[in-house]
Protein backbone atom coordinates (compact mmCIF):
# COMPACT_ATOMS: atom_id res chain seq x y z
CA UNK A 1 0.00 0.00 0.00
CA UNK A 2 1.39 3.35 -0.93
CA UNK A 3 2.00 5.92 1.74
CA UNK A 4 2.79 8.63 -0.75
CA UNK A 5 0.41 11.48 -0.11
CA UNK A 6 0.31 12.61 -3.72
CA UNK A 7 -0.69 9.16 -4.85
CA UNK A 8 -3.34 8.97 -2.15
CA UNK A 9 -4.60 12.40 -3.21
CA UNK A 10 -4.72 11.27 -6.83
CA UNK A 11 -6.57 8.14 -5.87
CA UNK A 12 -9.03 9.46 -3.29
CA UNK A 13 -8.95 13.24 -3.65
CA UNK A 14 -12.08 13.64 -5.78
CA UNK A 15 -13.98 11.09 -3.72
CA UNK A 16 -13.10 12.82 -0.47
CA UNK A 17 -14.04 16.10 -2.07
CA UNK A 18 -17.44 14.77 -3.15
CA UNK A 19 -18.09 13.63 0.43
CA UNK A 20 -16.91 16.93 1.91
CA UNK A 21 -18.94 18.94 -0.61
CA UNK A 22 -21.98 16.88 0.26
CA UNK A 23 -21.61 18.20 3.82
CA UNK A 24 -20.35 21.75 3.24
CA UNK A 25 -22.17 22.50 -0.02
CA UNK A 26 -19.37 24.96 -0.59
CA UNK A 27 -16.33 24.38 -2.79
CA UNK A 28 -13.69 26.20 -0.76
CA UNK A 29 -14.75 24.67 2.55
CA UNK A 30 -14.89 21.21 1.00
CA UNK A 31 -11.38 21.57 -0.43
CA UNK A 32 -10.11 22.79 2.93
CA UNK A 33 -11.65 19.73 4.55
CA UNK A 34 -9.90 17.42 2.08
CA UNK A 35 -6.62 19.21 2.65
CA UNK A 36 -7.11 18.88 6.40
CA UNK A 37 -7.80 15.17 6.03
CA UNK A 38 -4.66 14.61 3.97
CA UNK A 39 -2.50 16.70 6.27
CA UNK A 40 -3.74 14.72 9.25
CA UNK A 41 -2.80 11.58 7.40
CA UNK A 42 0.68 13.02 6.89
CA UNK A 43 0.93 13.71 10.60
CA UNK A 44 -0.67 10.47 11.67
CA UNK A 45 1.32 7.56 13.02
CA UNK A 46 -1.57 5.16 12.55
CA UNK A 47 -0.55 1.74 11.28
CA UNK A 48 -3.10 0.98 8.58
CA UNK A 49 -3.97 -2.68 8.28
CA UNK A 50 -5.27 -2.42 4.74
CA UNK A 51 -6.22 -0.06 1.95
CA UNK A 52 -9.83 -0.25 3.21
CA UNK A 53 -8.71 0.76 6.68
CA UNK A 54 -6.84 3.76 5.26
CA UNK A 55 -9.79 4.76 3.11
CA UNK A 56 -12.30 4.55 5.97
CA UNK A 57 -9.91 6.53 8.20
CA UNK A 58 -9.57 9.22 5.55
CA UNK A 59 -13.32 9.50 5.10
CA UNK A 60 -13.87 9.75 8.85
CA UNK A 61 -11.28 12.48 9.29
CA UNK A 62 -12.38 14.42 6.21
CA UNK A 63 -16.07 14.18 7.10
CA UNK A 64 -15.32 15.46 10.60
CA UNK A 65 -13.20 18.28 9.18
CA UNK A 66 -16.01 19.18 6.78
CA UNK A 67 -18.55 19.25 9.62
CA UNK A 68 -16.31 21.58 11.59
CA UNK A 69 -15.70 23.68 8.52
CA UNK A 70 -19.35 24.26 7.69
CA UNK A 71 -20.23 25.03 11.30
CA UNK A 72 -17.38 27.42 11.74
CA UNK A 73 -18.40 30.78 13.05
CA UNK A 74 -16.48 32.89 10.64
CA UNK A 75 -17.31 34.62 7.48
CA UNK A 76 -16.29 33.78 4.00
CA UNK A 77 -17.19 35.36 0.76
CA UNK A 78 -19.29 32.38 -0.12
CA UNK A 79 -21.06 31.52 -3.31
CA UNK A 80 -24.17 29.42 -3.16
CA UNK A 81 -23.96 25.80 -4.20
CA UNK A 82 -26.55 26.54 -6.87
CA UNK A 83 -24.10 28.96 -8.49
CA UNK A 84 -21.35 26.37 -8.26
CA UNK A 85 -23.64 23.75 -9.79
CA UNK A 86 -24.21 26.09 -12.73
CA UNK A 87 -20.51 25.73 -13.51
CA UNK A 88 -20.63 21.93 -13.55
CA UNK A 89 -21.24 19.93 -16.68
CA UNK A 90 -23.77 17.21 -15.99
CA UNK A 91 -24.13 14.28 -18.34
CA UNK A 92 -27.93 14.31 -18.02
CA UNK A 93 -30.29 17.07 -16.83
CA UNK A 94 -31.62 14.61 -14.26
CA UNK A 95 -28.11 14.40 -12.74
CA UNK A 96 -28.37 18.01 -11.67
CA UNK A 97 -31.83 17.48 -10.21
CA UNK A 98 -30.51 14.53 -8.26
CA UNK A 99 -27.56 16.44 -6.85
CA UNK A 100 -29.81 19.36 -5.98
CA UNK A 101 -32.30 17.10 -4.23
CA UNK A 102 -29.54 15.43 -2.23
CA UNK A 103 -27.98 18.74 -1.24
CA UNK A 104 -31.36 19.93 0.00
CA UNK A 105 -31.65 17.01 2.39
CA UNK A 106 -30.96 17.76 6.07
CA UNK A 107 -27.22 17.73 6.70
CA UNK A 108 -27.26 14.60 8.81
CA UNK A 109 -29.00 12.64 6.05
CA UNK A 110 -26.78 13.79 3.21
CA UNK A 111 -23.55 12.14 4.23
CA UNK A 112 -25.27 8.85 5.00
CA UNK A 113 -26.84 8.85 1.55
CA UNK A 114 -23.52 9.73 -0.05
CA UNK A 115 -21.47 7.06 1.67
CA UNK A 116 -24.14 4.50 0.79
CA UNK A 117 -24.80 5.33 -2.86
CA UNK A 118 -21.51 6.82 -3.96
CA UNK A 119 -18.97 4.90 -1.90
CA UNK A 120 -20.99 1.72 -1.68
CA UNK A 121 -20.48 1.34 2.05
CA UNK A 122 -22.80 -0.91 4.03
CA UNK A 123 -24.83 0.61 6.86
CA UNK A 124 -22.55 -1.04 9.46
CA UNK A 125 -19.49 0.51 7.82
CA UNK A 126 -21.17 3.93 7.59
CA UNK A 127 -22.02 3.68 11.28
CA UNK A 128 -18.33 3.06 12.04
CA UNK A 129 -17.14 5.97 9.90
CA UNK A 130 -19.69 8.43 11.29
CA UNK A 131 -19.51 7.00 14.80
CA UNK A 132 -23.26 6.45 14.93
CA UNK A 133 -25.36 3.41 15.73
CA UNK A 134 -26.30 1.25 12.77
CA UNK A 135 -29.98 1.83 13.54
CA UNK A 136 -29.48 5.58 13.29
CA UNK A 137 -27.83 5.12 9.90
CA UNK A 138 -30.66 2.88 8.71
CA UNK A 139 -33.29 5.37 9.87
CA UNK A 140 -31.55 8.25 8.15
CA UNK A 141 -31.20 6.25 4.97
CA UNK A 142 -34.86 5.27 5.05
CA UNK A 143 -36.02 8.85 5.60
CA UNK A 144 -33.70 10.12 2.89
CA UNK A 145 -35.06 7.63 0.40
CA UNK A 146 -38.61 8.73 1.15
CA UNK A 147 -37.70 12.36 0.55
CA UNK A 148 -35.77 11.60 -2.64
CA UNK A 149 -38.59 9.41 -3.91
CA UNK A 150 -41.03 12.27 -3.40
CA UNK A 151 -38.76 14.78 -5.13
CA UNK A 152 -37.30 12.78 -7.99
CA UNK A 153 -39.31 11.12 -10.70
CA UNK A 154 -36.64 8.60 -11.51
CA UNK A 155 -35.83 7.52 -7.95
CA UNK A 156 -36.79 3.90 -7.50
CA UNK A 157 -38.22 2.18 -4.46
CA UNK A 158 -35.74 -0.02 -2.63
CA UNK B 1 -25.29 -1.67 -9.21
CA UNK B 2 -28.94 -0.56 -8.99
CA UNK B 3 -30.43 2.38 -10.89
CA UNK B 4 -30.37 4.79 -7.95
CA UNK B 5 -26.73 4.02 -7.23
CA UNK B 6 -25.76 4.36 -10.87
CA UNK B 7 -27.48 7.72 -11.27
CA UNK B 8 -26.15 8.98 -7.96
CA UNK B 9 -22.59 8.17 -9.00
CA UNK B 10 -23.04 9.77 -12.40
CA UNK B 11 -24.34 12.94 -10.78
CA UNK B 12 -21.61 13.29 -8.14
CA UNK B 13 -18.86 12.27 -10.56
CA UNK B 14 -19.06 15.81 -11.87
CA UNK B 15 -17.34 17.04 -8.70
CA UNK B 16 -13.59 17.45 -8.89
CA UNK B 17 -10.97 19.19 -6.82
CA UNK B 18 -9.62 22.43 -8.27
CA UNK B 19 -6.69 22.12 -10.64
CA UNK B 20 -4.39 23.91 -8.19
CA UNK B 21 -5.37 21.73 -5.23
CA UNK B 22 -2.22 19.59 -5.46
CA UNK B 23 -0.06 22.70 -5.54
CA UNK B 24 -1.77 24.08 -2.46
CA UNK B 25 -1.43 20.75 -0.70
CA UNK B 26 2.24 20.63 -1.58
CA UNK B 27 2.71 24.15 -0.23
CA UNK B 28 0.97 23.20 2.99
CA UNK B 29 3.13 20.09 3.27
CA UNK B 30 6.25 22.17 2.80
CA UNK B 31 5.06 24.43 5.60
CA UNK B 32 4.54 21.37 7.77
CA UNK B 33 8.04 20.10 7.01
CA UNK B 34 9.55 23.47 7.77
CA UNK B 35 7.66 23.68 11.01
CA UNK B 36 8.75 20.19 11.99
CA UNK B 37 12.34 21.04 11.12
CA UNK B 38 12.29 24.15 13.21
CA UNK B 39 10.45 22.34 15.99
CA UNK B 40 8.78 25.61 16.63
CA UNK B 41 5.75 26.29 18.74
CA UNK B 42 3.73 27.41 15.76
CA UNK B 43 0.18 26.16 15.92
CA UNK B 44 0.02 23.64 13.08
CA UNK B 45 -3.67 23.62 12.46
CA UNK B 46 -4.08 27.32 12.26
CA UNK B 47 -2.32 28.12 8.98
CA UNK B 48 -5.47 27.62 7.01
CA UNK B 49 -7.50 29.52 9.56
CA UNK B 50 -5.18 32.47 9.39
CA UNK B 51 -5.34 32.38 5.60
CA UNK B 52 -9.11 32.35 5.71
CA UNK B 53 -9.14 35.21 8.15
CA UNK B 54 -6.86 37.27 5.98
CA UNK B 55 -9.19 36.65 3.08
CA UNK B 56 -12.15 37.74 5.18
CA UNK B 57 -10.45 40.90 6.28
CA UNK B 58 -9.65 41.76 2.69
CA UNK B 59 -13.15 40.97 1.56
CA UNK B 60 -14.67 43.18 4.19
CA UNK B 61 -11.93 45.75 4.12
CA UNK B 62 -12.42 46.59 7.76
CA UNK B 63 -9.74 46.59 10.41
CA UNK B 64 -12.12 46.18 13.26
CA UNK B 65 -13.59 42.91 12.10
CA UNK B 66 -14.18 40.44 14.91
CA UNK B 67 -14.98 36.79 14.54
CA UNK B 68 -16.80 35.22 17.44
CA UNK B 69 -15.44 32.06 19.00
CA UNK B 70 -13.14 30.69 21.63
CA UNK B 71 -10.13 28.62 22.69
CA UNK B 72 -8.26 27.86 25.86
CA UNK B 73 -5.41 26.06 27.69
CA UNK B 74 -4.97 22.39 28.57
CA UNK B 75 -8.04 22.40 30.81
CA UNK B 76 -9.41 25.77 31.66
CA UNK B 77 -12.55 27.11 33.29
CA UNK B 78 -14.21 29.99 31.49
CA UNK B 79 -17.58 31.68 31.75
CA UNK B 80 -19.61 31.49 28.56
CA UNK B 81 -23.05 32.55 27.53
CA UNK B 82 -24.73 29.29 26.58
CA UNK B 83 -28.41 29.02 25.67
CA UNK B 84 -29.25 32.28 27.37
CA UNK B 85 -27.37 31.61 30.60
CA UNK B 86 -23.93 32.55 31.83
CA UNK B 87 -22.35 29.18 32.45
CA UNK B 88 -19.00 28.14 33.86
CA UNK B 89 -17.49 25.71 31.39
CA UNK B 90 -14.41 23.52 31.64
CA UNK B 91 -12.77 23.36 28.22
CA UNK B 92 -10.20 20.75 27.16
CA UNK B 93 -7.41 21.25 24.67
CA UNK B 94 -7.97 19.12 21.57
CA UNK B 95 -5.12 19.94 19.23
CA UNK B 96 -6.84 22.55 17.10
CA UNK B 97 -8.38 24.41 20.00
CA UNK B 98 -10.67 23.42 22.81
CA UNK B 99 -13.85 21.44 23.20
CA UNK B 100 -16.47 20.62 25.76
CA UNK B 101 -19.78 18.85 26.07
CA UNK B 102 -22.86 20.50 27.52
CA UNK B 103 -25.33 18.80 29.83
CA UNK B 104 -27.45 17.68 26.88
CA UNK B 105 -24.47 15.86 25.42
CA UNK B 106 -23.98 18.39 22.63
CA UNK B 107 -20.32 18.81 21.77
CA UNK B 108 -18.79 22.22 21.15
CA UNK B 109 -15.38 23.19 19.92
CA UNK B 110 -13.54 26.43 19.37
CA UNK B 111 -10.13 27.78 18.65
CA UNK B 112 -8.40 30.89 17.46
CA UNK B 113 -5.28 32.88 16.88
CA UNK B 114 -4.19 36.42 16.62
CA UNK B 115 -1.56 37.56 14.19
CA UNK B 116 1.12 39.83 15.61
CA UNK B 117 2.90 42.69 13.84
CA UNK B 118 5.46 40.28 12.35
CA UNK B 119 2.77 38.05 10.96
CA UNK B 120 3.25 35.32 13.55
CA UNK B 121 0.25 33.38 14.73
CA UNK B 122 -0.24 33.60 18.46
CA UNK B 123 -2.73 31.43 20.33
CA UNK B 124 -5.33 33.40 22.20
CA UNK B 125 -5.79 32.74 25.88
CA UNK B 126 -8.96 31.11 27.11
CA UNK B 127 -10.05 34.37 28.69
CA UNK B 128 -9.51 36.34 25.49
CA UNK B 129 -11.48 33.82 23.52
CA UNK B 130 -14.25 33.59 26.07
CA UNK B 131 -14.62 37.33 25.65
CA UNK B 132 -14.97 36.94 21.89
CA UNK B 133 -17.43 34.06 22.33
CA UNK B 134 -19.52 36.15 24.69
CA UNK B 135 -19.83 38.97 22.17
CA UNK B 136 -21.17 36.67 19.45
CA UNK B 137 -24.61 35.34 18.81
CA UNK B 138 -25.80 32.07 17.37
CA UNK B 139 -28.76 30.64 15.52
CA UNK B 140 -30.29 27.28 16.34
CA UNK B 141 -33.10 25.43 14.60
CA UNK B 142 -35.91 24.09 16.75
CA UNK B 143 -39.35 22.80 15.75
CA UNK B 144 -39.00 24.33 12.32
CA UNK B 145 -38.13 27.76 13.69
CA UNK B 146 -34.79 29.57 13.77
CA UNK B 147 -33.89 31.14 17.08
CA UNK B 148 -31.10 33.63 17.47
CA UNK B 149 -29.62 33.96 20.93
CA UNK B 150 -27.40 36.74 22.20
CA UNK B 151 -26.31 36.71 25.83
CA UNK B 152 -29.56 36.28 27.79
CA UNK B 153 -31.88 37.28 24.94
CA UNK B 154 -33.51 35.12 22.31
CA UNK B 155 -35.29 36.08 19.11
CA UNK B 156 -37.33 34.12 16.58
CA UNK B 157 -35.68 35.20 13.31
CA UNK B 158 -37.32 32.62 11.03
CA UNK B 159 -39.26 35.22 9.08
CA UNK B 160 -36.38 37.70 8.99
CA UNK B 161 -34.05 35.51 6.94
CA UNK B 162 -33.78 36.69 3.35
CA UNK B 163 -34.53 34.37 0.44
CA UNK B 164 -30.83 33.99 -0.27
CA UNK B 165 -30.21 32.70 3.27
CA UNK B 166 -28.69 35.92 4.59
CA UNK B 167 -29.60 37.90 7.68
CA UNK B 168 -28.27 41.18 9.06
CA UNK B 169 -29.20 42.22 12.57
CA UNK B 170 -28.04 44.81 15.06
CA UNK B 171 -28.39 44.54 18.80
CA UNK B 172 -27.59 47.65 20.81
CA UNK B 173 -25.23 46.50 23.56
CA UNK B 174 -23.17 49.24 25.23
CA UNK B 175 -20.69 46.60 26.45
CA UNK B 176 -19.93 45.25 22.99
CA UNK B 177 -18.78 47.30 19.99
CA UNK B 178 -19.17 44.36 17.60
CA UNK B 179 -22.94 44.20 17.37
CA UNK B 180 -23.58 44.34 13.63
CA UNK B 181 -24.13 40.66 12.92
CA UNK B 182 -24.07 39.15 9.48
CA UNK B 183 -25.20 35.61 8.70
CA UNK B 184 -24.76 33.81 5.40
CA UNK B 185 -26.10 30.56 3.97
CA UNK B 186 -28.60 29.99 6.75
CA UNK B 187 -30.36 26.69 6.21
CA UNK B 188 -33.55 25.35 7.82
CA UNK B 189 -31.45 22.93 9.87
CA UNK B 190 -29.62 25.87 11.45
CA UNK B 191 -26.21 25.79 9.79
CA UNK B 192 -24.67 29.06 8.64
CA UNK B 193 -21.56 31.20 8.41
CA UNK B 194 -21.42 34.38 10.46
CA UNK B 195 -19.40 37.39 11.46
CA UNK B 196 -19.73 40.51 13.55
CA UNK B 197 -18.61 44.04 12.82
CA UNK B 198 -18.20 47.22 14.80
CA UNK B 199 -20.02 49.22 12.12
CA UNK B 200 -22.69 48.49 9.52
CA UNK B 201 -21.56 46.88 6.32
CA UNK B 202 -21.84 49.47 3.53
CA UNK B 203 -25.12 49.09 1.70
CA UNK B 204 -26.47 46.43 4.03
CA UNK B 205 -29.80 46.84 5.80
CA UNK B 206 -29.85 45.72 9.42
CA UNK B 207 -32.89 44.65 11.39
CA UNK B 208 -32.78 46.25 14.81
CA UNK B 209 -33.50 43.66 17.48
CA UNK B 210 -35.00 44.86 20.74
CA UNK B 211 -32.29 44.89 23.39
CA UNK B 212 -34.65 45.51 26.32
CA UNK B 213 -33.70 43.27 29.22
CA UNK B 214 -30.22 42.61 27.91
CA UNK B 215 -27.81 41.53 30.62
CA UNK B 216 -25.44 44.27 31.74
CA UNK B 217 -23.19 41.78 33.48
CA UNK B 218 -19.47 42.07 32.77
CA UNK B 219 -17.15 44.74 31.48
CA UNK B 220 -17.07 46.43 28.10
CA UNK B 221 -15.02 44.72 25.41
CA UNK B 222 -11.82 46.64 24.78
CA UNK B 223 -10.18 44.84 21.90
CA UNK B 224 -7.44 46.90 20.21
CA UNK B 225 -8.41 48.14 16.76
CA UNK B 226 -5.31 46.72 15.10
CA UNK B 227 -5.69 43.23 16.48
CA UNK B 228 -6.41 40.69 13.78
CA UNK B 229 -8.47 38.02 15.45
CA UNK B 230 -9.51 34.78 13.85
CA UNK B 231 -11.53 32.20 15.67
CA UNK B 232 -13.90 29.38 14.93
CA UNK B 233 -16.50 27.36 16.71
CA UNK B 234 -18.03 24.01 16.02
CA UNK B 235 -21.16 22.37 17.33
CA UNK B 236 -21.77 18.66 17.03
CA UNK B 237 -24.50 17.42 14.76
CA UNK B 238 -25.77 14.56 16.87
Amino acid sequence: MTTDLKEICRKYGDRLYAAAFNICRQREDAEDAVQEGLIRLYRSETEFESEEHLKAWLFRVTVNAAKSMCRSFWNRNRTSYEEYMDSLIFEEPSDRSLMDAVLRLPEKYRIVVHLYYYEGYKTREIADILELSENTVKTRLLNSRKILKAKLEGWENE
Amino acid sequence: MNKNEKEYKRSFNTLHLSEDFSERLEARLNDEREENKMNSNTLHGFSRIAAAITACAVTLGVGGVCYAADLGGIRTRVELWMNGEKTEVEVDEDGMGYSWTDEDGEEYGFGGVTVDEDGNEVAMTAEELAEVWNTGCEIKASDGRLNLSYKNLSYDVTDMVNEDGTLRVHIADPLNPYTYFGFENITPDGSYGAYSLDQPEPGAEYIELDAAGLSTEGEAVTRPDNECVGTYTTISED
